[in-house]
């Protein structure tokens, strides 16, 4: 069923140094400017060496989720698969690759195969492009450059279940029009809204308690990525410290956020107690879900591309 | 002979509720293997959606086609055909990585697929572009490039949607001349659609012409001129004003005027009649008769007359 001329096809056009350059380029300049910020916090100056080390990789587990294994890697993984079908259709290119013997479902499919190799290459290439940049932007030691590639294995799983899920909503909005703008902005929306808008709308309908047994709870995609995200870094045995289990709770809703919203040891040497976790649904519930997800955005993508009539 | 496509009660609705659109409504045709056929009709008469429907791009609303009895659309029935469309467009690739790229997908392995688009781009004269952007090529290298790309696994049949749109009087006749040349020596079978019938007359050997839809008529070329031609005889004398009374008034013949080049044309009822009136007519005075032929109706000619739109 896969043509591995399609697939070849698909990898070949994402893997050239020019789109390699630009998507470092995307990745690297909000991490520059993030960078920038960090040096000016009073406190990590003064701190010792381990806790200032140990919130620099904090902040590497914190930019991972919301950008470089997050946002970066998902609006990356729609612009692909985006241009599965739209783009074909509005080339007019799609015309004649349906004329050939190759069967709708082997074409999509093998065009998701080549979109599955890809997003291997640029997980990889992200986790360590991150991590050299966020060392290079602070001139950070050789030890510190070490103790961050632990973050690797996380950082690569976490992506992957990322360009899957948007990937395959990239096909599935692909296989409904023939406009790559059509297909973009629904899915970057859907991931904005999931990775940023939501936290605020999260945290009222808590507090006013309409967020559990409601459809709200059900739909909360950012919750449901931290929940992957934490559970990834305990499997790779990543501690994260308060601080940054604060940030993710804000972002995510996966930690109870404690008053003063985030927790600093200001006091140095004193370790602070780990944040509660919010538990709205297992690992395993966020895992089916997410898989269960996919296959439902891929099977309609190739369901409709079957049934799409093509001019 | 052996049917290479037939389509039965083929339909194709557009549009939802109120806003319907039947742009092919139970077409029915039968295409013999080995044949150049031709399709023609009006713009809108749904030789496109036709088209589409036999290389499985648009999904038929009712009805069924085959392609040597392989259900239209098809992986079966694509291994089949070779398409090229009215307005072709390739990926930002080289003309012979492009090629390569169909023949992969068509499952010829590389070296062959890059053989075969070698051959295909020095047959049509395109070897010197091998190596150039198929997207940056003018409308009619795209057109041939478009032709090698629907041979590249030397398919049985051929389904051709306006070839020679969009290109000049040279593009045309070289495109045409290598249609021809592959039904003739390859014995493909040829399904063109074209909009300038005195060039796809050319090459045709059979006719089908839809309109509104539906096939309105379906022939052999040859017989269609025949057909159309019986009825219709031109006259050429010594003076032709002088004699358009007493043709008009022999047996057997129905109308007669003098045409564009100054000839008398007439339709008549009976030719078997009409013809021996007129050597009854001229008998002892032979020199004043220059010709007396059927005419030859063109391919345009007998398309006007069917479409009920006489140009004359």
């Amino acid at each position: 069923m896969i043509n591995f001329a399609v697939t070849q096809m698909v990898v070949k056009k994402y893997l050239t140094p020019k789109v390699i350059i630009l998507y470092l380029i995307v990745l690297c300049a909000p991490l520059f400017f993030m960078t920038q910020g960090i040096q000016d916090i009073p406190f990590l100056k003064t701190s010792v060496l381990e806790l200032k080390t140990e919130y620099i990789f904090g902040f590497l587990l914190f930019s991972g989720f919301v950008w470089v294994s997050g946002a970066c890697i998902g609006i990356f993984s729609s612009l692909i698969c985006s241009s599965f079908v739209a783009e074909e259709a509005s080339d007019k290119t799609l015309l004649l690759m349906v004329s050939k013997p190759v069967s709708r479902t082997g074409f999509l499919l093998s065009k998701f195969t080549g979109f599955l190799i890809l997003a291997l290459i640029y997980s990889v290439l992200s986790a360590f492009a991150s991590i050299y940049a966020i060392t290079s932007f602070l001139n950070l030691d050789l030890l510190t450059f070490f103790r961050m590639l632990q973050a690797v294995p996380s950082l690569i799983g976490f992506s992957i279940l990322v360009s899957l899920f948007f990937g395959s909503l990239g096909v599935f909005f692909s296989s409904l029009t023939s406009s790559k703008l059509k297909v973009v902005v629904p899915v970057i929306g859907i991931l904005v809204f999931s990775f940023f808008v939501f936290a605020p709308v999260r945290g009222i309908a808590r507090d006013n308690g309409i967020y559990s047994g409601q459809v709200l709870e059900f739909t909360d995609l950012g919750y449901d990525f931290g929940n992957l995200y934490v559970s990834i870094l305990k499997m790779n045995s990543v501690k994260t410290i308060p601080f940054i289990q604060s940030m993710l709770g804000m972002v995510t809703g996966v930690y109870k956020i404690p008053e003063h919203m985030v927790r600093i040891d200001f006091d140095q040497g004193f370790i602070l107690e780990n944040l509660e976790r919010e538990s709205y649904h297992s690992v395993s519930t966020s895992f089916a879900k997410l898989f269960l997800a996919v296959f439902l955005f891929l099977g309609s993508g190739v369901f409709y591309f079957k049934k799409r009539d093509i001019h | 002979m052996e049917k290479a496509i037939e389509a039965q009660g083929l339909t194709k609705v557009f549009g939802w509720f109120g806003k319907k659109i039947i742009a092919v409504d139970s077409l029915e045709m039968s295409i013999d293997s080995g044949t150049i056929h031709g399709f023609i009709g009006p713009n809108g008469a749904g030789k496109t959606t036709t088209i589409k429907m036999l290389i499985g791009a648009i999904k038929p609303t009712r009805g069924k086609a085959f392609i040597f009895g392989e259900a239209a659309g098809s992986v079966r029935a694509k291994a089949f055909i070779g398409y090229s469309p009215e307005h072709p467009d390739f990926y930002s690739m080289s003309a012979l990585e492009f090629l390569v790229y169909n023949g992969e997908l068509c499952g010829l392995k590389q070296g062959e697929a890059k053989k075969r688009g070698k051959e295909l781009l020095d047959w049509l004269g395109l070897s010197d572009f091998a190596d150039k952007n198929a997207r940056k090529f003018s409308a009619g290298m795209k057109q041939k490039l478009s032709l090698a790309q629907a041979l590249i696994h030397d398919p049985d049949v051929l389904i051709l949607d306006e070839p020679t749109a969009n290109l000049d009087p040279i593009g045309r006749y070289e495109v045409l001349e290598k249609i021809a040349e592959l039904a003739k020596k390859q014995k493909k079978t040829v399904f063109v659609s074209s909009h300038i019938l005195l060039e796809l007359e050319k090459i045709v050997d059979h006719v089908t012409i839809i309109n509104k839809g539906k096939v309105i008529l379906q022939s052999e070329i040859n017989d269609l001129r025949k057909r159309f031609s019986e009825r219709h005889f031109i006259i050429n004398t010594k003076n032709n004003q002088n004699y358009l009374k007493s043709i008009q008034a022999l047996q057997g013949a129905e109308n007669a005027w003098i045409n564009h080049e100054m000839k008398i044309e007439v339709l008549v009822k009976d030719s078997t009649r009409f013809k021996k009136a007129v050597i009854e007519m001229f008998r002892g005075k032979e020199d004043e008769l220059i010709e007396l032929l059927p005419l030859r109706m063109s391919l345009e000619n007998i398309f006007l007359k069917v479409m009920g739109r006489e140009t004359e």
